[in-house]
């Protein structure tokens, strides 16, 4: 696993991607800053992380389109595939390498905070929960990035599907739908589990609980547990085709 | 054989991801529904804002009825919502009678049609507590101060007090017709503790129920009359309590008949000098630090090491002779390093609050509390209470500002007069954040490095390994 997660992050500064990635990641989240808190002269970050998660939903598929994606057009897989590491190796190490580009990212931005005491004392804690919560939602969309890259040999296709199912969570969680009182009688049952999904894959709401400067576990797990659901689908897939 | 081994392959393959999704979707349900039961969480802000205060706790606690708190939304999400949900998660973790209960006004109207008339007047985020067929409202914007502070946990608390037997706020009664002025930030502390807070015109009104009631004389510009003086006094007889407010800058007139009551009955003297103390300036404004003073009312604030502020004061001494029922504690006084001028008059001839010749050295009693004992004809004894304050700031702008503790010991003498029940005296939390102060240059510098530089630099050295790369 060591030898596939070194290889996939030299990968990433050998070729542009990672610099892109890095580049338009802090460009954006930069200019949040600035205006969101120097511009209004506030230490709170909360609103800076709510917006950057947003940020994540555009840059996160450059990232990730490439992973298995690549490797199958170039037909390298089949020499990944037959080489004496386990599938999860193979997986774990390309998912461990995008999530460390990721942290880069997520760590230079941490660079805000010294800027902030220079002018003001921001409450250090509260924003390193924030961040922990950023760093985790991004987990969550490298694995599931990851995953469509798996399932299509196009990067095209893989980083479209990527950002397409991102932006569709990033919606669902401002909508304001309540299934249970649209299916009434006898579907209410079904209705209020629509209900409860929707509630549950409302990543913005997962993500205001980090931003309230308070540690909660079940935004911890969820995140953490969906991004391992990821990994392990890539897993079956990759294994499916090893079959093949 | 090559093909049933495929099905069977396929058939586990697809039964392990549908296991697998149901057991993530179950763990997080199983967590989620923990979640409202226990605390899951671990507070990181300064203030503990999520954390109940022991009478939050307590009130929660004696909560013995169903009691459902609806949360009034409009389906969106932000982080107004997750922190209202956070501070009522606490109390429903801390008495399952309590249940939350988040409540979309725009798709589910039947869901609140009996607060329909409410409901014209109430914010997104407001709450609605009810128990049986009581109910009690809570507006969201009544949630936070202007200078960032949260009341969600004291107004949920307070509203839920309602629902408890044998928990009676007294009545607050400001007095009217002396050019009184009323800070209308204690006014709505007042309220949000649970006091009902009123006006009383003591020329014309009788003075409330010794026991239920505290009657506040703040900042009066006009005296009162000799009937108004034995009225009052009557009152204190009974066991009345009241607090006085004088202001060397904002009420400076002399007020013989108050003043003289206060000095002959109570054995208190209002100066008309102004305290001001240099090297104990609160900064970016006028308030100064006071000293505490060990008793019943500063006794739960002492050990917070929170500072108190005074604003401009008259120092209030003691007269040559007290009655023998009466006695006085100081409560605040200044620093040693203060000083006080004869009069606004001086201050203002010699231009300055430094320090000058002739001026009084410190330390001052700024807020004293006294009490007497009065026995009836009947050999009842009757208790009463009086605060007096030189400085009406004491009790301004530096109650909502919970780094001090002039909320507490504002509330704390209400409760004192009280015998030390009733009040809930909920703080107030400091929101997370504060400010910055950068300047329009600074600004700029900091966008042209962070937003051009730093990302045009990493795009550089992206194209470098590139073209290197390339051409090797």
């Amino acid at each position: 696993m060591k030898a596939i997660y070194k290889r996939e992050l030299r990968a990433y500064f050998k070729t542009p991607v990672g610099y892109i990635f890095l580049s338009v990641f802090i460009f954006f989240a930069a200019l949040m800053f600035v205006f969101i808190n120097m511009g209004a002269q506030q230490t709170s970050m909360s609103s800076f992380f709510s917006n950057v998660g947003l940020i994540f939903v555009f840059v996160i598929p450059v990232l990730t389109m490439r992973l298995f994606s690549e490797e199958r057009k170039s037909k390298t897989d089949q020499l990944l595939l037959t080489a004496p590491v386990r599938v999860s190796d193979i997986v774990f190490g390309k998912f461990l390498a995008a999530t460390t580009v990721l942290l880069i990212g997520v760590a230079a931005t941490m660079l805000f905070v010294p800027i902030m005491e220079l002018y003001g004392t921001p409450a250090v804690a509260e924003t390193l929960v924030g961040y922990l919560g950023l760093f985790l939602l991004g987990v969550f969309f490298v694995a599931l990035g990851m995953f469509m890259s798996s399932v299509t040999e196009s990067q095209v296709i893989a980083a479209v599907s990527t950002l397409g199912i991102l932006m569709a969570l990033w919606l669902l969680s401002g909508m304001s739908l309540q299934f249970s009182e649209i299916l009434a009688g006898s579907l209410h049952f079904l209705g209020a589990g629509l209900d409860w999904l929707l509630d549950f894959i409302s990543i913005n709401a997962r993500l205001y609980d980090f931003t309230l400067g308070t540690l909660n576990f079940v935004p911890v797990f969820y995140f953490l547990s969906l991004a391992g659901l990821f990994v392990f689908l890539t897993i079956r897939v990759i294994e499916r085709r090893h079959w093949k | 054989m090559k093909n049933q081994k495929k099905f069977r392959y396929s058939l586990n393959s697809k039964a392990f991801i549908v296991g697998a999704v149901i057991i993530v979707l179950l763990l997080n349900a199983i967590l989620i529904s923990l979640n409202d039961k226990i605390a899951l969480e671990i507070d990181f802000t300064e203030d503990k804002i999520y954390a109940l205060a022991d009478e939050s706790k307590e009130i929660a606690g004696q909560i013995d009825e169903p009691t459902e708190i609806l949360i009034l939304t409009s389906g969106v999400d932000n982080e107004i919502l997750s922190m209202v949900k956070n501070v009522l998660g606490n109390f429903g973790q801390h008495n399952s009678k309590i249940t939350i209960r988040e409540v979309n006004v725009v798709k589910e109207p039947a869901a609140v049609q009996a607060y329909a008339k409410e409901l014209e007047t109430l914010s997104q985020f407001s709450l609605i507590i009810r128990q049986s067929d009581r109910y009690e409202i809570v507006n969201s914007q009544d949630y936070f101060s202007q200078n960032g502070f949260s009341y969600i946990e004291r107004l949920v608390t307070t509203k839920l007090a309602t629902f408890v037997d044998g928990i009676h706020n007294a009545t607050i009664l400001f007095t009217k017709g002396h050019g009184e002025q009323v800070s209308e930030g204690n006014v709505g502390i007042l309220e949000m503790t649970g006091y009902e807070v009123g006006q009383i015109d003591t020329l014309t009104e009788d003075f409330p129920a010794a026991e239920d009631s505290v009657v506040i004389i703040s900042c009066p510009q006009v005296d009162f009359s000799v009937e108004e003086i034995d009225k009052l006094d009557a009152y204190l007889d009974l066991g009345g309590n009241v607090q006085i407010y004088f202001d060397p800058v904002y009420c400076s007139t002399e007020l013989p008949n108050l003043v003289n009551y206060l000095s002959e009955d109570w054995g208190l003297i209002r100066n008309t000098d102004i305290v001001w103390d240099m090297s104990q300036m609160i900064e970016n404004s006028n308030y100064m630090l006071a000293q505490m003073s060990d008793h019943e009312i500063t006794a739960p604030v002492y050990d917070s090491q929170k500072r108190v502020g005074y604003g401009p004061a008259n120092s209030i001494g003691r007269a040559p002779e007290k009655p023998a029922n009466v006695t006085i504690h100081t409560l605040l006084k200044s620093y040693d390093s203060a000083y006080a001028k004869a009069d606004i008059q001086t201050a203002i001839s010699q231009g300055s609050m430094e320090k000058a010749s002739g001026d009084a050295e410190g330390p001052f009693d700024v807020l004293v509390a006294a009490s007497r004992e009065n026995e009836n004809v009947a050999g009842e004894l009757h208790v009463g209470h009086l605060v007096v304050s030189g400085s009406a700031l004491i009790f301004d702008a530096l109650t909502a500002d919970t780094r001090f503790a002039n909320e507490d010991i504002l509330l704390n003498s209400i409760s004192w007069m009280q015998g030390g029940e009733s009040s809930i005296t909920v703080r107030a939390k400091m929101l997370p954040g504060g400010s910055m102060s950068v300047s329009k240059t600074q600004f700029w510098t900091w966008l042209v490095i962070l937003v051009v530089v730093v990302p045009l630099a990493i795009l550089v050295a992206g194209i470098l390994v590139f073209v290197k790369r390339r051409y090797k």
